[in-house]
């Protein structure tokens, strides 16, 4: 691969990561440019209320509602992939720290 | 992610159970996110280097054919650091994945993204790998649980990363999660599928019943020993306080008795460890980057260029330097050793402490481009000690005030000292 093209295949990475979320049913909800510092409380804001529950849950508990058929498992996965689609969007940055001083760029 | 494969999957188990009334396996229908670098089928194998991007899997990785076999759902994938060896996550396919409780600090490394995912709660449980920090430093800066387990248990086939087949210092991989039975859940499937079968390096044990092995269980006090400070990298205030709520809530428990750690040389462990991170002088390390000619990004060159003991290994040296960390193992075991109360039928030392509590890291999640400092995770890579990272505490600014006046120990010291701001 040319010295030249780690920038294409960089952009083919978050191309294919962006497009990797559009399988996933309601859309990932869009979020603010404006972002708090403490993102913890954003998906409770964007997401349906079941969805919260269900990632809020602990895998012990998951397991055996599962195992019961008390909860199944596309529930389960539906909201996993939601919450996870929304953390994606949330966590990660292609902002460089200033402190090195190399260019910033931004993809949101 | 993969919302396609997952909820295809979902179906399939959700038709099964309906047909056949029961689960496939302890973990039927539960999604468990996975770092990058673990293996899967036909999906990309980069460990976080541009050059890799086309690499693809062969075969899914042994513990993830443990954990589907076991019923799960594989659903989402996270991202690592360049080189795999930073205690944060930055690569320059996807950018830098920061501390979801605060988005200007870390969310640790190199299992950074499971981390983050986790920490915002879009994975209950996930599967890190770590050779200097990688589960426990994400797991901690996310206020996680995470365990580092001891090598040749969980199987690590099928992974991907420089240097795979070295053997002086080994990476393993083990669970991060939301609770700790997500841990024990995690460790006791994985190792109830046998996984010496597939996999002969793993050790022939199966995930002992805890209350069994405690103390309390044969009548004596579970004795657990703190590490206030290694010596050589003074932890944060808040690390202090943290350390001194579980002293004070574990001094109300009956059974067990609080000590002090002594910790013993862990600035030779960390030159051991520096040593053999890289034996072919990180030749594998910097042709992957090269390749491509991403560039270096800060904390490579922190492990790497500016790391004074990485250096090309003759075999001779690899050897020395393996059997100074067989030494330091046993002078480290006598330490341990030495705490014993009694001596049992056949000579050998009883009533040892039982369990080190220590700081997963100098400090609270530090500002992005900072983590320097490996001592509070390395430490127990060398020695191949197991290692559970617990949540305890958030910083609080009003209450865990720098240390004025402090005089730092050695460079390292003071360079922690002054993040501390």
């Amino acid at each position: 691969m040319a010295k030249r093209n780690w920038r294409e295949v960089a952009k083919a990475a978050q191309d294919f990561r962006d497009d990797s979320i559009k399988g996933v049913e309601p859309p990932v909800p869009e979020i603010s440019l404006y972002l708090p510092r403490n993102l913890t409380s954003i998906p409770r804001e964007l997401l349906a209320q079941d969805e919260v529950l269900i990632t809020e849950t602990s895998p012990e508990e998951l397991v055996k509602s599962l195992a019961s058929g008390k909860l199944n498992s596309t529930t389960v996965v539906n909201a996993f992939l939601r919450r996870a689609g929304l953390a994606q969007k949330l966590v990660l940055t292609l902002k460089r720290p200033t402190i090195i001083g190399t260019s910033l760029t931004f993809y949101f | 992610m993969l919302p396609e494969e997952a909820l295809s999957r979902a179906k399939y188990l959700d038709d099964y159970f309906n047909e056949h009334k029961r689960p496939v396996g302890p973990f039927h229908g539960l999604p468990i996110s996975v770092k990058e670098h673990i293996g899967m089928e036909g999906k990309g194998l980069n460990a976080g280097f541009v050059s890799w991007w086309n690499r693809k899997g062969a075969d899914d990785a042994n513990v993830l054919k443990i954990l589907w076999r076991a019923g799960c759902v594989f659903y989402a994938r996270t991202t690592e650091p360049q080189t795999l060896m930073h205690i944060e996550t930055s690569n320059n396919l996807y950018g830098v994945t920061v501390n979801p409780c605060n988005r200007d600090l870390t969310s640790g490394g190199s299992s950074g993204g499971e981390g983050a995912l986790l920490g915002l709660r879009g994975s209950c449980l996930g599967v890190g790998s770590d050779i200097g920090g990688s589960i426990r430093s994400p797991s901690a800066n996310c206020g996680l649980y995470g365990l580092r387990p001891s090598s040749y248990r969980v199987p690590t086939n099928g992974s991907s990363g420089t240097m795979l087949p070295e053997e002086h210092i080994v990476g393993v991989i083990g669970p991060l999660s939301t609770s700790l039975e997500g841990i024990k859940l995690f460790m006791k499937t994985v190792l109830s599928a046998k996984p010496w079968l597939i996999e002969p390096s793993c050790v022939t044990i199966p995930w002992r019943d805890q209350d069994s092995q405690l103390p309390i269980a044969h009548g004596q006090k579970l004795r657990i020993a703190v590490l206030w400070s290694d010596e050589i990298v003074k932890p944060h205030p808040p690390i202090i306080r943290a350390l001194n709520e579980v002293v004070a809530k574990l001094q109300n428990i009956p059974d067990v008795e609080i000590l002090t750690w002594e910790p013993y040389k862990h600035d030779e462990a960390w030159e051991i460890i520096a040593t053999i991170y890289f034996a072919d002088g990180a030749k594998e390390e910097i042709d992957a980057i090269e390749a491509s000619g991403e560039p270096w990004l800060p904390l490579s060159k922190f492990i790497i260029q500016e790391n004074p003991h990485v250096k090309r290994l003759s075999i001779e040296e690899v050897w020395y330097w393996t059997s100074r960390r067989e030494q330091y193992r046993r002078a480290y075991a006598k330490v341990w050793n030495d705490t014993a109360t009694g001596t049992g039928l056949n000579g050998e030392p009883e009533g040892m402490v039982d369990v080190i509590l220590a700081p997963v890291g100098p400090g609270a999640a530090p500002p992005l481009d900072q983590s320097k400092y490996w001592g509070y995770t390395s430490q127990w890579n060398l020695l191949d000690y197991p290692a559970l990272v617990f949540p305890v505490s958030k910083v609080d600014p009003a209450i865990d005030k720098t240390e004025v006046g402090y005089a730092p120990m050695n460079e390292q010291d003071a360079f922690n000292h002054q993040l501390c701001e």
